[in-house]
């Protein structure tokens, strides 16, 4: 009894001194976040405890037009995303080589920095980018001011295809793998019974993926929907994202603008909070259909 | 009910030839099986015909049409897989509804039918559940209710006995035979167990080393195969020593037989087998006086060098000179370790192998 409670203490115990940091280190800044978003700043003098800053933060004009803008940005880059990496995943499991090559250079956007990426997409997207002086060059557009604003635009194309170009890699990555674990005799079976391309990928590959994909999209959704620095860099003054308003705020040289940033990170922090729960709570569904397997 | 027709089936796998210049034919609505040890490419045969895995040599034939490049989707031969292959994330239901939906069946005709066929294979109650949550021989009856709802054109069954104890076994064996009877539906049975084949099918084909070695009705099987590797694999056997004489007979270690009946066109390079329970053993005196050698008037005598008991049946090895033989018969039998007894066997039940 003794050895198997020892045994099963022994992780945490190996974790500790990590573990410690890491919860000692997020404890401490949600617990300031909390108690500065409801103005307890000791710090600047701000000692009351008010629910104010959220009704102002709440009443303000760019608040809701700014969290709808980061909500829009975050889902239709997500799901373009999801949608894109699924289907590179399944083309690639369906081959017979595994193109060690390809995949590589599907990863490679992970390892780059967000800036970067804002970069290239600035360098490759903007009216005076590269794109726009190829079709200048081809005789496809007269002037590059003639090519699309995708940047700093109120749309927030820029934003999405930035993030469709970090997040595609990220889902692929994950997918191939869960993919790749699906037995190629499951697909055998079905084919064998009818099924076509398309049937096995909606019938068997997609399910079976399902949670994984789910749990990616999550991922990849709270992450696009809480930073800053690429709408920051790519995304239009108005409506702003809402971590821009709240790294705005946060950066105000008037520190009594604190508790605003904080409140809008609350509120960014909460979404997510929401959404790892409908995760949960999904996940949670789509087992207790398969107990038993 | 279709004719299946396999001709001169060749497959390589990595250089090496696993299915060699394989001729098969299955008549309408009967139902057979390919027998042998695992990776003798029985199962390679069965995918070969199911389309799954493509033959380099050869032509297949389904009900007389060419299955040349045509998909598995189009063949109409279903495999019932050794490890079923359900769908875990689809419910019994949804399992056996699955080819009628890829036939894009309409969903009024899909349901009755499912209800239809989980009736049939008695799961009318299990049709909500997921894979997981029934025990292995109804999994069993879910891949063949799933193969079956299609209306295939011929059944391939793979190994489907493998993973059962041997009362699931011998449930699903006449389930199986039972189905199979109703629906007159053509079937290939893949197997390692001899018994599998000999029970369900009305011919079988005996496979080693990619090569169809035999074929035939059980009865021809097991009394006349054509090679010692065929006769092993139906039991076990004894190989007795001989010569042909100019007097006419054959003299064997068991006996002296005349050169006729069977045994007419024994040559030297044939081999002379007999089977446990084709050797009679009998006392050496039965207390009257008489030896039964008088009575039988051909055996030899012999020592019971062991004796195992195996319930219904009792096995001997007796040693006859420098040969040693096995032979079984029914219970306990009467003779112990050390006895000296005469062995015996009938002319009709010797076999000639090639």
């Amino acid at each position: 009894m003794f050895q198997l409670k020892k045994s099963s203490i022994k992780p945490y115990i190996y974790l500790l001194p990590v573990m410690s940091i890491l919860i000692f280190v997020f404890t401490l800044g949600l617990g300031i976040s909390i108690l500065q978003s409801l103005g307890y700043h000791p710090g600047i003098g701000l000692y009351e405890v008010t629910l104010d800053y959220y009704r102002e933060v709440f009443q303000s004009a760019g608040f809701f037009s700014g969290l709808i803008f980061s909500l829009r940005v975050s889902m239709i880059s997500t799901v373009i995303a999801a949608v894109i990496g699924v289907s590179l995943a399944y083309l690639l499991v369906m081959q017979k080589k595994d193109y060690r090559g390809l995949q590589a250079l599907l990863k490679l956007p992970i390892i780059v920095p967000h800036l970067v990426a804002a970069f290239l997409i600035f360098t490759l997207f903007s009216q005076s980018g590269m794109i726009a002086r190829l079709g200048v060059l081809l005789g496809i557009i007269e002037e590059s001011r003639d090519f699309p604003a995708l940047i700093f635009d109120s749309q927030g194309i820029g934003i999405i295809l930035a993030y469709v170009w970090k997040g595609t890699p990220f889902i692929f990555l994950i997918v191939y793998q869960v993919l790749r674990s699906i037995e190629q005799d499951m697909v055998e079976a079905a084919r064998n019974l009818g099924a076509r391309g398309s049937d096995v990928f909606f019938w068997i590959f997609l399910p079976l993926s399902l949670p994984s994909v789910f749990s990616t999209f999550i991922i990849l959704f709270a992450f696009s929907f809480g930073s800053y620095e690429i709408p920051f860099l790519l995304g239009p003054t108005t409506p702003r994202a809402l971590p821009v308003l709240a790294y705005i705020e946060y950066t105000n040289p008037d520190w009594t603008n604190r508790p605003y940033a904080m409140a809008m990170n609350m509120v960014l922090a909460g979404i997510s909070v929401m959404l790892v729960w409908l995760y949960h709570w999904v996940f949670k569904r789509y087992q207790h259909h398969r107990k038993g397997r | 009910m279709k004719e299946v027709l396999l001709q001169n089936i060749n497959k390589f796998y990595d250089g090496e030839e696993t299915i060699k210049n394989l001729t098969l034919k299955v008549e309408k609505g009967e139902m057979i099986s390919l027998l042998g040890p695992s990776g003798c490419g029985k199962t390679t045969t069965l995918k070969i015909i199911a389309g799954l895995v493509e033959a380099d040599q050869g032509k297949i034939f389904i009900d007389g049409k060419s299955m040349d490049h045509l998909p598995t989707q189009k063949r109409g031969a279903v495999i019932v897989f050794q490890d079923h292959r359900l769908f875990p994330h689809m419910t019994v239901g949804a399992n056996i509804e699955f080819g009628l939906r890829m036939k894009r069946v309409p969903k009024s005709i899909r349901r009755k039918k499912v209800q239809e066929m989980l009736q049939f294979v008695g799961l009318e109650k299990q049709g909500g559940k997921f894979p997981g949550q029934i025990s292995g021989g109804q999994k069993q009856r879910v891949a063949i209710a799933r193969g079956l709802i299609v209306d295939p054109a011929v059944l391939l069954l793979d190994e489907p006995f493998s993973n059962l104890d041997q009362r699931l076994k011998e449930e699903m064996r006449s389930f199986i035979v039972d189905i199979q009877r109703k629906l007159k539906i053509t079937t290939i049975l893949v197997t390692h167990d001899k018994e599998d084949a000999l029970i369900t099918s009305s011919k079988i084909g005996v496979m080693f080393d990619g090569e169809l070695k035999q074929y035939g009705t059980p009865e021809e099987l097991y009394e006349a195969p054509n090679s010692l590797a065929v006769a092993r694999f139906f039991g076990e056997i004894n190989e007795i020593p001989y010569k042909t004489i100019d007097d006419g007979k054959i003299h064997t270690a068991i006996g002296i037989y005349e050169k006729d009946g069977r045994l007419a066109e024994l040559e030297e390079t044939d081999k002379l087998l007999l089977r446990p329970e084709a050797i009679f053993l009998s006392k050496e005196d039965d207390g009257s006086g008489n030896t039964i050698r008088s009575e039988i008037g051909n055996s030899v005598l012999g020592k019971v060098n062991h004796r195992t008991f195996a319930g219904e049946k009792t096995y001997y090895e007796v040693d006859i000179d420098s040969l040693r033989i096995r032979g079984s018969v029914i219970g306990k039998g009467a003779f112990q370790t050390g006895e000296s007894v005469f062995v015996h066997a009938a002319k009709e039940s010797l076999i000639v192998c090639k």
